[in-house]
């Protein structure tokens, strides 16, 4: 591990002893105990700004001169401060460590509401631009999304600086998200710069500067936190074309085998009034062929503005099993108003479930009108024949779980979205009093 | 692309058993069915659709 050897000295506002571990990249420092901001780049040490009590003390979550290894190097957390935004009277604050190597340079690792960032500097400048209107910055072949602009102010600081830091700063920082990466732009009248960011976990960081206390969880969604179901909407949805296309072939299938094949008919004529054309009558023995299935049995009578009543009673000739049905066949029509309309129909299926192979007869029973016309009508039963009712229900089965994948993740994006300059107009407001601090 | 291997899962036994169901000629409906209610049609014809009630004619005596 690389040896960082601290130049010390002393407060001239309050005489403490302070360490500085950037050597000459140090600019500024913050004195530990008075809060005092020094000129670390001045031999004397001239005081910068004398501590203004503006919040209360804030305690770094990774003390100041721990080190960590991260990402294969060893680095030294030497400044540490706490800047804030207000967005309608609401102050918004977050932490910031500055990281130090004398080989690598300085880092910076962000907290917020227990979100965590590993930021390095950007050398160049982004390509502005926007896609559907909305502002966004081009680096290395990514393209972020502008997610906010705000005017950030230091609140409190400890610690060293390679700049002059002075608590109070204002800068405005526009902040472009590319999950899980943040491209920031922080803007003042002389410069602006670049920096970009990656949403890392806070276990990560605790562990690598073995910080022993815990971290404050996350909570809500930070902008630039990556979404758990990205991409699996479209894994989804590639399994669910897979599925469906199994179930066209599937129902192809079952339409090119069915039979369909008439087992019986019997037709005849009903008249009005005649009272022995109500009396029940049995048919012929048929033979319904295969293995279990459907019975499809279709009454159609020549009714107009009338009625037929078919009882009918399936029996097996040899089980004994029965199978009732009874059904009407009716149609009326006419003109109201100007206006035809028509109800029912001259014919009407009936489809019977898992009925078993045998020899069966019908028992059929008619009632219908007492006077009118005569009435042609004909019962046909039809074995085996092919539905779509539950190719359907295994279609909608099929659909819901990655219409509930991609609405979920279409939520958390929302969520994300909401709180940024781009929030839809009804998530205004939301989540305040998850993410704002008091100035205590 | 890693496919989601449950919903894999999950969607190979929907076809199956919406095969199976098909195959097996299974249907919502009771074997008891029927498409009105024929007694209340002899016991009392053309009272059974109060909605036209008294306003279409042919319903039968």
């Amino acid at each position: 591990m690389t040896s960082v050897q601290a130049r010390g000295l002393n407060c001239p506002n309050c005489g403490a002893a302070i360490q500085l571990r950037s050597f000459q990249f140090a600019a500024s420092v913050v004195c530990d105990s008075c809060l005092a901001t020094l000129d670390a780049s001045d031999a004397n040490v001239a005081v910068l700004q004398t501590f203004e009590k503006t919040m209360a003390r804030a305690r770094p979550l990774i003390p100041l001169g721990s080190r960590g290894t991260w990402k294969g190097d060893p680095w030294d957390v030497i400044g540490f401060q706490v800047r804030q935004i207000t967005v309608d009277g609401i102050n918004y604050r977050w932490q910031e460590y500055l990281l130090f190597n004398p080989f690598r340079g300085f880092r910076y690792l962000s907290e917020y509401d227990g979100h965590w960032n590993d930021i390095i500097a950007v050398r160049g400048i982004p390509e502005g631009g926007s896609v559907s209107g909305h502002p966004t910055a081009t680096w290395r072949d990514t393209t972020f999304k502008l997610f906010q602009t705000s005017s950030a102010t230091t609140v409190f600081a400890l610690g060293e600086f390679p700049w002059m830091l002075n608590v109070g700063d204002v800068v405005t920082v526009k902040d472009h998200v590319a999950p899980p990466f943040l491209l920031s732009a922080e803007e003042t009248d002389e410069e602006v710069t670049w920096s970009l960011g990656e949403y890392v976990s806070g276990e990560r960081i605790r562990a690598a500067f073995k910080v022993t206390e815990p971290f404050p969880s996350a909570r809500g969604t930070f902008a630039n936190q990556p979404n758990p179901l990205a991409g699996t909407p479209a894994r989804y949805w590639q399994a669910f074309v897979m599925l469906a296309v199994a179930l066209l072939v599937l129902v192809g299938l079952r339409l090119g085998t069915a039979g369909g094949r008439l087992a019986s008919a019997v037709d005849g004529v009903f008249h009005p009034g005649v009272a022995t054309d109500k009396a029940p009558f049995v048919t012929d023995p048929f033979t319904l062929a295969g293995p279990t299935s459907n019975v499809v049995i279709t009454s159609s009578a020549t009714v107009d503005g009338s009625w037929l009543f078919v009882g009918m009673t399936l029996v097996n000739d040899s089980t004994g099993q029965v199978i009732d049905v009874g059904r009407e066949v009716s149609y009326y029509h006419g003109v109201d108003e100007g206006e035809s309309w028509s109800e029912g129909s001259r014919s009407d299926d009936v489809r019977l479930g898992a009925v078993p192979a045998g020899r069966w007869f019908m028992r059929i029973e008619l009632d219908g009108p007492d006077a009118g016309r005569d009435i042609d009508w004909r019962i046909e039963v039809r074995r085996d024949q092919p539905g779509l009712i539950w190719w359907f229900a295994a279609f909608v089965l099929l659909i819901v779980p990655p219409v509930i994948v991609s609405l979920r993740s279409a939520a958390f994006e929302t969520t994300r979205w909401a709180e940024s300059d781009f929030a839809p107009a009804s998530s205004d407001d939301s989540d305040d009093s998850s993410s704002s601090d008091s100035d205590d | 692309m890693t496919l989601p291997r449950g919903y894999l899962a999950f969607g190979v036994v929907v076809l199956i058993g919406a095969a199976v169901l098909e195959y097996r000629g299974f249907t919502f409906a009771s074997a008891q069915q029927s498409n009105g209610d024929p007694r209340s049609i002899r016991n009392n014809p053309g009272s059974y659709r109060s909605t036209y009630y008294g306003t279409r004619s042919t319903y039968g005596k």
